[in-house]
């Protein structure tokens, strides 16, 4: 393969906070190639969306991208950037769209102006050619009547037209990259179809990759071509969209596989993972998910698991992965129906 | 909206849903709202009156409000000639009224709105900026907030003799913008943290950019609400200076200034404090009902369903 397009090296973004340093992305790495579809799964606090706002250098104190990170994008490295050139780089090269479409617009403007203002500051176009631009956005965003909605303002459109709104500000100017963090969550499910739907036929149309963030298994198995789970602030997996399905190495993504309800199931309850994910600032020693893992032994307390490839293209971080397998621990989680 | 019919919520919308009303205009729905109310509507129409006397004072006056009419006199009651009657030096009252409600107006309304402006500005970007920078800027705003205004200014106008109406909007500009940068900055700061400002920077906006289109907006609500109380609180204090004889030098004629004329005879002559202090007290009490009302109208909480 080519170089790719974006390449995320030892990715660290720590928060120095009064109760302690909050290693919410501890060294993570992926990269994504050219018009690919990377999904980025976990459960909350897990460093996903973190992860998503260093790529754009968003993060706010007290929150720091650390020494020793880099963010490959185009040849060049994003985190070396002056302030002026890395804003030249937002919304240009990569944009990104978030996940509450009620929110990320501002109620005050009309649709069309947000969307024609993202070109304005960007290029030269005139005003009247950003607006046309912006219909011609809003039409291909399969919002119909694209005239008049874009002299509309945002509390007049349903959730999913604002978020077909928010791909036509972050197309508007055909990036290389989009990242999308959680945009169908605040959907409903046809809603949520027609989204990814939309995603797939711009990804087509004009070759944008996409790092899509989610927490949805669903999500991932519909629209992306790679997966990379992501638990502590690390990744623990990544592999092929269709391998992760069918054999899943690291015992969190088991778990998460198997919290996942199935068509025809017979079963009254879901499967769990026990506990919740521990704050940032007091990761466990040794491996991070051990506290909730049925597998854990010792080692997994005295030594901190790689990242150990399984094949050319799947990676687990667990002790498992390398081979010796200890017997599992007896956790039949199965709770009876009351 | 209001006036959809309730059974419309429960029909099955047909594909694309008719495309709603054009843009609202805010300020004529502003207006609206505002005169749905019976005191805020007496309390605009109140100004919008003595708004139109103030215009129109050179053609409504019935005499030259410097004119002393008749130096033997002294001060006559009111009466037909003169409705307000005249002052000490025979002076007509109701023409030095009708010229002095053209300064004290517009010293409190420049000056209200200019120190509203510097707030905004101020605060806005103390907010927007936040970390240190925020708290120098407003540990500076407290450190002027301690000092009593009417003192500062009493210092001020002292040290500088006499004022001209310029300086004294000036002056009155400069004292008055602390409490409004508090306001503002409480309110840019919890506008950065927004998802669409944060949108905005990841689209690539510049800072100023972000400042100017999606905080300033949003922190000019209560800024205008603080803006209108200041109106009624700068025409008290200007007629306050001029009372004292700190305020626009004499001959000029203010409300202040002429309830300072009558401040001697005010136990034979009571029409020349009666009257301009009437039309300090209307207006100021106008101005705070329509600052009251203008609150609930911009508060989208209390705002019924447009």
């Amino acid at each position: 393969m080519t170089d790719p397009l974006l390449r995320v090296e030892h990715l660290r973004t720590y928060f120095h906070t009064a109760s302690g340093i909050a290693r919410a992305v501890d060294d993570v790495s992926f990269s994504i190639a050219r018009g690919e579809t990377l999904g980025v799964v976990g459960e909350s606090g897990c460093g996903k969306s973190v992860t998503a706002l260093s790529l754009l250098r968003l993060i706010q104190a007290p929150g720091r991208i650390e020494e020793g990170s880099h963010i490959w994008f185009e040849g060049r490295d994003l985190l070396t950037l002056g302030a002026e050139e890395i804003r030249q780089v937002r919304g240009n090269r990569i944009a990104m769209i978030f996940q509450e479409p009620m929110t990320a617009l501002n109620p005050v403007f009309t649709v069309g102006d947000q969307i024609a203002e993202v070109a304005r500051v960007h290029t030269d176009i005139s005003r009247k050619g950003a607006r046309e631009r912006a219909v011609e956005m809003l039409s291909l965003v399969g919002i119909p009547a694209p005239r008049e909605r874009a002299g509309q303002y945002p509390h007049q459109m349903s959730g999913g037209m604002r978020q077909r709104v928010l791909i036509a500000m972050a197309l508007i100017l055909n990036p290389a990259l989009l990242i999308a963090d959680e945009p169908t969550t605040a959907l409903d499910v046809t809603i949520q179809a027609q989204i990814l739907e939309l995603l797939a036929r711009v990804q087509q149309e004009f070759g944008t990759a996409i790092l899509l963030i989610t927490h949805d298994l669903g999500v991932v198995a519909e629209a992306a071509s790679r997966v990379v789970v992501m638990y502590g602030g690390q990744v623990v997996e990544e592999a092929p969209v269709r391998t992760l399905f069918a054999e899943p190495a690291h015992p969190y993504t088991k778990g998460l596989m198997q919290a996942m309800p199935r068509v025809g199931m017979q079963r009254e309850r879901l499967a769990t993972i026990p506990g919740s994910v521990p704050p940032p600032t007091a990761w466990p020693t040794g491996c991070r998910f051990r506290d909730r893992c049925s597998y854990a032994w010792p080692r997994c307390e005295a030594e901190a698991p790689l990242l150990v490839p399984l094949g050319p293209v799947h990676a687990a971080r667990c002790h498992l992965a390398e081979g010796d397998h200890p017997p599992p621990r007896d956790t039949t989680r199965e709770v009876s129906p009351l | 909206m209001a006036d959809t019919p309730a059974v419309a919520s429960i029909a099955i919308p047909v594909a694309p849903a008719a495309v709603p009303s054009a843009p609202r205009r805010p300020f004529p729905r502003v207006l609206q709202l505002m005169w749905r109310e019976r005191t805020a509507r007496l309390a605009l129409l109140f100004l919008a009156v003595l708004l139109v006397a103030a215009i129109a004072a050179p053609w409504l006056a019935p005499f030259d409000p410097a004119r002393l009419l008749d130096t033997s006199a002294g001060a006559e009651a009111p009466s037909v000639a003169h409705w307000f009657g005249t002052d000490v030096s025979s002076r007509d009252v109701l023409s030095r009224m009708l010229f002095g409600s053209r300064i004290s107006l517009a010293i409190a309304t420049f000056s209200a709105v200019l120190a509203s402006g510097l707030g905004l500005l101020y605060g806005g970007a103390a907010g927007f900026v936040g970390g240190r920078v925020d708290g120098v800027m407003m540990r500076l705003v407290d450190a002027l907030l301690a000092i009593p205004r009417l003192l500062l200014l009493l210092t001020v106008l002292a040290l500088w003799g006499s004022v001209g109406v310029r300086s004294l909007v000036m002056i009155l500009a400069l004292t008055g913008w602390f409490g409004v940068a508090r306001l503002a900055r409480v309110e840019a700061s919890s506008l950065r943290r927004r998802d669409f400002v944060v949108a905005a920077r990841a689209l690539g906006a510049t800072p100023w950019r972000v400042f100017v289109r999606h905080v300033l907006p949003h922190a000019s609500a209560p800024v205008l609400v603080a803006t209108t109380i200041a109106i009624g609180q700068v025409i008290v204090l200007e007629a306050g200076l001029s009372y004292l004889g700190y305020g626009v030098p004499q001959p000029t004629p203010t409300w202040g200034n002429i309830i300072r004329d009558g401040r001697d005879s005010i136990a034979t002559a009571w029409w020349l404090t009666l009257f301009p202090g009437l039309a300090l007290v209307g207006t100021a009490l106008a101005v705070n009902t329509i600052a009251d009302r203008l609150r609930a109208v911009l508060n989208p909480r209390q705002l019924p369903a447009p």
